[in-house]
């Protein structure tokens, strides 16, 4: 970390930064109790722990159980339900995401896109923008503030069991995520030919349609393909909650301490994801969003 | 792939303007048959992003599916059940002693300060202290190995061929090395951090190490790539330079690419960091004592109104975090 | 049919800056003037007060008859639909097409959903209407192109095209020749003035370079600090009043910064 203090720019901010972390490691380490020479005390059976990690180079694809039947038909079973989730999930975020995330930017209200001189639905625009963009923003804030497992539970404990309690679950959350970043790209991206569209007469809806929409989408498009990445692995978790996705047959083999059959779904999940990520990699190195 | 096939090609570039329409062969004056023709073999002829419209179609094609699949349906939340269920979650989400009774903020107050403050400090600082340790740990294990990751650096001569072909061993080596790191993170990365935990806290037992490592193992795998990307995406002219110099590959990782990528190391580690706060606050529900577990605890006993409250808190600790770590990263920006 | 100007005594001050100061000017319809001068001398403001997107502080601009202040909020943006711009940094967006970025120049005049389609799902008619202004701006091969695949001289024509598809009664140009490099400048503006011709606009620009304005255009008006130093025949400009006009002093190039 020397080489920081001599030839970062401004080394001492970061340096700064980098020793802030350091000592907040080590008091969390400290109110932790982690002690690295207790590192495995907790262990209760080495045996189970051999046993398991032992597992992850014989996955199986017939069952453990005494009746030993066949395991694909499952693993499909699981992916199939953790891609429905993560997909209908994911759909409901993005119109939640498109709709608060547009409310959430000022760009329908604020600078050259509001001409204040020019009627009274661009000044009433004007006058009710900050007020929406705020209010939204407090609800963003809310949806995301709450994890998919939480907003899971409580979908449950409030409707009792049913399956759209894990597409809502997952499509809070991710739409507050969603309308988060969008509402940050919109802002972000260059008004000028919204601006010149407005001197030739453009409405603020329209401008906004043409001039502003397009310049945000690649990046807009990019970041929602990474975070259908993370609602796949999101549904696959709430299988721990009951939900017939990929979580609910790892926790059940795990609890039979069927540990090849463990594996085996978690090395259909790593396919899945990674699959997803390289369709996603693919798509942005051949810069398809831009 | 066709797209940007003329545009992007140097020669139209350098030519710059067109011929005006004598080469392009239409003029104003033609005929509108001949110029819908035109237009229509125009737009035969354009760029297309096939790629991106299948994937666009296969997304589309996946959504309808999933809401037809009858895999679930929102008829279930408007059964008479589900209503009668609503009703009584939301008697039971006010605190206890208000139940059935008009709001009283002073009864609030006290219920509040008897059934919730007492756990509060340890539920908030251990899910926080969890996600520091945690991210810590990742992002040491992501640095360490993104090194040998990085496809710039992990090679038998990074930034200077020079001098005799490196032997077959050390060629095969630095290969192996990259995939090794690569495919690790991607193993890491691809299992949730919920799954991880459950799995550590089964096997190892309940307690801190495990769920610190069940952090750090996803998180290493995201910040490991990352780490290696920035790496790749360095500028090479210092490091040419201090290969030059005969530096070895650590020499010029720390005293060239390392100060070069810490602002975006940095900036990435916090935005993990806002995420591990977020896991924290779950992996209580597997048994560590966070503030999951408390919210565990609540449900298991029907304390809805408890379960409610830490929820919240979850969710107060959740935006303190995503404050902290975009004024941290605000800075770090500015800086660099 | 074409539009005349005329600004009465025009003042328009930023905060404390003047940048324009009593400014009178009247261009008949159909007519080409250059605003010659050094930059920060106040062109770009003046453009702008042509434009209607600008009030002036003191004084009056009418465009076509009727002063600017006077119309309605309706009234403002049916003129402005009819007043085609191509600014020094052109101002498209460039992860459209082509077609897409001429389509927008109808903005003023287009519903939602009639704007959707033309960009999504063109009609014929469209299409063969955006595709005669390609021509005629030369290059017509790019209509399915996207913008940011395209040379500078090429953007440049792509938002001529665009501000003629406004079908404008008066057009304006600030400083079309520092978009391209020099060796197309000579093209850029004879293309411009091809364009006003043939559609019988309104021109005004603003423009740099003395040599290229004198050879183009009919009229020009030098501005110098705000103010109007000549507005003569192009042939009639004497070498003095232009060495005058861009004669720096010590306080303008203070001013620069703050009046562009």
């Amino acid at each position: 970390m020397s080489a920081v203090r001599s030839r970062g720019r401004t080394p001492s901010e970061r340096l700064r930064v980098v020793v802030g972390i350091v000592l907040a490691a080590i008091l969390a380490a400290v109110y932790l109790g982690l002690d690295p020479t207790e590192f495995f005390s907790h262990v209760r059976s080495w045996k189970v722990v051999r046993e398991f990690f032992g597992a992850a180079l014989a996955p199986t694809l017939t069952s453990e159980s005494g009746s030993g039947y066949f395991l694909l038909p499952q693993i499909w079973e699981g992916l199939h339900a953790t891609v429905v989730f993560a997909v209908a999930g994911m759909g409901l975020a993005l119109v939640i995401g498109t709709v608060f995330g547009f409310l959430a930017s000022s760009a329908w209200w604020e600078g050259e896109l509001v001409d204040a001189s020019s009627g009274w639905t661009d000044r009433a625009v004007r006058a009710i923008g900050p007020v929406v963009t705020g209010t939204v923003r407090v609800i963003i804030a809310f949806l995301r503030s709450i994890h998919e497992l939480l907003w899971a539970m409580l979908f449950l404990s409030a409707f009792g069991i049913s399956n759209a309690a894990a597409v809502l679950a997952i499509a809070l959350p991710y739409g507050g995520v969603l309308a988060k970043i969008f509402s940050e790209m919109l802002d972000e991206a260059p008004r000028d030919a919204a601006s010149l569209l407005r001197a030739a007469g453009g409405g603020s809806g329209t401008v906004l349609l043409v001039g502003l929409m397009p310049r945000a989408l690649p990046d807009i498009a990019t970041y929602s393909f990474y975070r259908f990445e993370c609602a796949l692995r999101s549904s696959a978790v709430l299988g721990f909650f009951g939900f017939p996705t990929l979580g609910y047959y790892i926790s059940a083999s795990f609890e039979n301490l069927y540990y090849r059959e463990v594996w085996s779904y978690l090395y259909a999940l790593i396919l899945l994801v990674g699959v997803v990520e390289l369709w996603s990699g693919w798509l942005r190195r051949r810069q398809e969003f831009a | 792939m066709t797209r940007r096939d003329e545009g992007a090609s140097p020669e139209t570039r350098k030519g710059d303007e067109t011929p005006r329409g004598e080469v392009a062969g239409i003029r104003a004056a033609a005929s509108p048959a001949d110029r819908a023709a035109r237009v229509d073999a125009l737009r035969r002829a354009r760029p297309q992003r096939r790629f991106l419209r299948f994937s666009l179609f296969l997304l589309g094609a996946l959504f309808a599916y999933a809401w037809a699949s009858g895999a679930f349906t929102f008829v279930d939340l408007g059964t008479e059940r589900a209503q009668r269920n609503l009703t009584r979650f939301l008697e039971e989400i006010r605190p206890y002693p208000l139940q059935g009774v008009p709001w009283d903020f002073s009864v609030y107050v006290t219920w509040f300060r008897d059934v919730i403050l007492p756990h509060t400090g340890v539920a908030l600082l251990a899910t926080l202290a969890l996600s520091v340790a945690a991210i810590f740990v990742a992002a040491f294990l992501g640095a360490a190995l993104a090194p040998f990751a990085a496809r710039t650096l992990a090679t038998p001569s990074p930034y200077l061929s020079a001098g005799q072909a490196p032997r077959a061993a050390t060629r095969l080596f630095w290969r192996g090395a990259v995939i090794v790191s690569r495919a690790l993170f991607v193993f890491t990365r691809s299992v949730p951090e919920y799954v991880w935990a459950f799995l550590f806290l089964s096997t190892l037992g309940v307690g801190p190490w495990p769920a610190v490592l069940a952090l750090a193992t996803h998180n290493m795998g995201i910040l490991g790539r990352l780490y290696a990307e920035s790496i790749e995406n360095s500028p090479g002219a210092s490091s040419v330079h201090f290969r030059a110099t005969g530096a070895s590959r650590a020499q010029i990782y720390f005293a060239s690419l390392l100060p070069g990528a810490l602002g975006r190391y940095l900036l990435y580690f916090f935005y993990r960091w806002e995420t591990c706060v977020r896991e924290a606050t779950v992996l209580g529900l597997l048994g560590f004592v966070s503030l999951g577990w408390f919210i565990q605890d609540a449900r298991a006993g029907v304390r809805y109104d408890e379960m409610f409250h830490f929820i919240l808190l979850g969710s107060v600790l959740i935006v303190f975090g995503d404050v902290v770590s975009g004024w941290v990263r605000k800075r770090i920006r500015q800086s660099v | 049919m074409t539009w005349d100007l005329s600004v009465r005594n025009a003042s328009v001050r930023f905060g404390t800056t003047v940048a324009l100061d009593g400014v009178d000017l009247a261009i008949k319809a159909g007519e080409s003037v250059a605003l010659v001068g050094p930059s920060g001398s106040g062109k770009t403001t003046l453009l702008r007060l042509l434009g209607a997107v600008l009030s002036p502080t003191a004084g009056s601009v009418r465009i076509d008859g009727t002063d600017v202040a006077q119309r309605s909020p309706r009234d403002l943006r049916a003129l402005r639909s009819r007043i085609g711009t191509v600014p020094q940094d052109l101002r498209l967006v460039p992860e459209l097409r082509v077609y897409q970025n001429v389509a927008a120049g109808r903005v003023g005049r287009r519903s939602f959903l009639g704007l959707t389609r033309d960009l999504l799902f063109p009609a014929q008619a469209t299409l063969t209407e955006i595709h005669t202004l390609l021509d005629r701006v030369g290059i017509e091969e790019k209509l399915y192109h996207r913008v940011d695949q395209l040379s500078g001289g090429q953007r440049q024509r792509v938002a001529v095209a665009r501000a003629l598809y406004q079908e404008p009664e008066l057009l304006l140009a600030d400083e079309p020749v520092s978009s391209v490099d020099p060796a197309r400048a000579r093209d850029a503006l004879e293309l411009l003035c091809k364009v006003a011709a043939e559609h019988h606009l309104t021109f005004v620009t603003s423009l740099h370079h003395i040599d290229l304005a004198r050879e183009f255009f009919p009229r020009l008006v030098g501005v110098r600090r705000g103010r109007i130093e000549f507005d003569v025949r192009s042939e009639d400009v004497d070498e003095g009043a232009i060495e005058r006009l861009y004669s720096l002093e010590a306080d303008e190039l203070l001013e620069e910064g703050a009046t562009r």
